[in-house]
């Protein structure tokens, strides 16, 4: 004997299908106010709902990029087990190696683009880290390995930014102490990485530029989280304060020197006493030659148009944002992979 | 399942692409993913208002089947799995934004975050009826829900409420018998 309820069930299940009330009362005729419920039943199936449009292929995208990074972390090739696979596999190791090369390459930017913005405690941000990881390891040159680090210390800064943003801190709330560490700590690789290129790059004037660039956007984030927390979290956020105003003040100071010392050296490089000249300017000491320059100061005026002299009339030129480079740094999910050889 | 030969035929399709999914094909497991998709976004979207975050909580919800098919032997029922793992995505979710003192407010965020029914079209017996739903027991208002304005099968509702499909039955023909009191009266 079947019970009301599967009966009730099953008649629901062909209002959905399209069959009508009367069908399913004519089935069932003993059954006793079931004509009512199948009533309400239909009605509520035609009440009319939002269809929320959550964009598929954008979803899709992240999970294949998944999909992709689990299967290259675990090594399968062969999806298809065909014996030609395995053949390849087993005896084309050249082959191997440069599929597998031309596969992470082109993994980074898939996978790099679907992960990019994820947070701390995310499904893919294992694989956002795997990537960046992999991005710097396939960057040999210095200077652009550099760079790219400046690029993952400015996704740290990011995702602690986006953490104190998406945090609910109304009604006079203040960040959770377990949401307040792991924003900590993405500040804190943020800093120590910026502090370390920092120092790295004592030389080079568009990194230093960079470095000066985000600690300013890392001063600008601790501050905002400063006001957020209390506590031991309080304490860590104006030690890290302190450290990225102590990294930005070398980074600057480092400018400052590289900017001198190319002045400098643009003066001393001017060709103004030659062997011959100085032949010449030796016979000069006799005074020989009046419009010849003899002292440092006559020989800035002899270039002519040069009214910068110091560098404390050069610096407010580099920071009044028309030297600065941003379109290289916008942390753009586009990789430069230095070509392999 | 649907007990006619179209939803026999269906399961078994399921069942074949699930089994292909699990030793890694991914054209298969994409076929799954176009199957599912409409419903599990509808879960996730009507409980998760900001777009982008339904969006990233639904790829979670795929990539995480994703991860325990590879390691599985055989689902018995991949549809009942995979709202079990939306239900349990959606709950982290919740408990990451606010803290909960008990199970059963938690097991209330089936509840909807933003409004699932077009305000503006309902008629005044669709009015009548989510009034009247709202005067029935919590598991019962649950059922009506997402099986009336989600359009989930009894083994969905059974995943996501954590009890058996025979359940379900019995909360709905309760449900229905409490609205049809409360219509006669």
């Amino acid at each position: 004997m079947i019970s009301e309820e599967h009966i009730l069930d099953e008649c629901v299940t062909y209002l959905k299908n399209g069959r009508s009330v009367d069908f399913c009362v004519s089935k069932y005729p003993k059954i006793s106010g079931l004509r009512e419920k199948l009533v309400i039943a239909k009605h509520a199936y035609q009440i009319s709902k939002k269809e929320p449009a959550l964009n598929r292929d954008r979803v899709w995208k992240n999970v294949s990029a998944a999909i992709a990074s689990f299967k290259s972390q675990a090594g399968m090739l062969a999806y298809n087990n065909s014996p030609f696979q395995i053949f390849k596999f087993t005896f084309s190791k050249a082959l191997f190696s440069v599929v597998t090369v031309v596969a992470v390459i082109g993994l980074l930017n898939t996978t790099a683009v679907a992960a990019q913005n994820s947070l701390p405690g995310q499904t893919l941000y294992p694989v956002k880290r795997t990537v960046e990881k992999i991005e710097l390891t396939l960057t040999l040159d210095q200077s652009k390995k550099s760079e790219v680090r400046l690029k993952h210390a400015e996704h740290r800064l990011t995702e602690a930014k986006t953490i104190v943003e998406n945090t609910d801190v109304s009604e006079n709330k203040e960040i959770q102490p377990d949401t307040a560490a792991v924003i900590q700590q993405a500040l804190n690789e943020s800093a120590d990485a910026t502090a370390k290129v920092a120092e790295e790059s004592t030389d080079n004037k568009d990194i230093l530029k960079k470095v000066v660039e985000l600690t300013d956007k890392q001063e600008s984030v601790l501050t905002d989280i400063e006001g957020k927390v209390s506590g031991d979290a309080k304490d860590a956020v104006s030690s890290a304060l302190t450290a990225v105003s102590e990294t930005k003040e070398t980074a600057e100071k480092s400018l400052a020197q590289l900017e001198q010392n190319e002045t400098e050296a643009a003066v001393t490089t001017t060709p103004t006493t030659t062997p011959q000249k100085n032949e010449d300017e030796n016979s000069d000491k006799t005074g020989d030659n009046p419009d010849r320059p003899t002292s440092t100061d006559d020989n800035l005026n002899a270039l002519g148009d040069l009214t910068a002299t110091t560098s404390d009339e050069i610096l407010p030129e580099l920071f009044d944002g028309s030297a600065s480079d941003t379109d290289s740094f916008s942390g753009s999910s586009t990789i430069e992979i230095i070509e392999l050889k | 399942m649907i007990q006619n030969s179209s939803g026999i035929s269906r399961k078994f399709n399921i069942d074949a692409l699930v089994a292909e999914a699990s030793a890694g094909n991914e054209q298969a497991y994409a076929r799954l993913y176009s199957e599912y998709f409409p419903k599990i976004s509808r879960f996730v979207a009507y409980r998760v208002s900001h777009k982008e975050t339904a969006e990233d909580l639904v790829a979670e919800i795929f990539i995480k089947a994703w991860e325990t098919l590879q390691g599985s032997n055989e689902i018995s029922s991949f549809n009942a799995w995979i709202f079990t793992i939306a239900r349990n995505k959606v709950i982290d979710h919740y408990r990451t934004k606010k803290e909960f003192t008990d199970l059963f407010e938690l097991e209330n965020l089936i509840e909807y975050e933003d409004g699932i029914v077009e305000a503006i079209d309902l008629d005044i017996a669709s009015k009548k009826f989510l009034q009247a739903a709202e005067y029935l027991a919590p598991d019962q208002q649950q059922v009506v829900r997402l099986k009336f304005l989600e359009d989930l099968n009894n083994e969905e509702i059974a995943a996501i409420m954590d009890k058996t499909p025979g359940t379900i039955r019995v909360i709905q023909h309760r449900a229905l018998t409490a609205l049809k009191k409360y219509f006669n009266t």
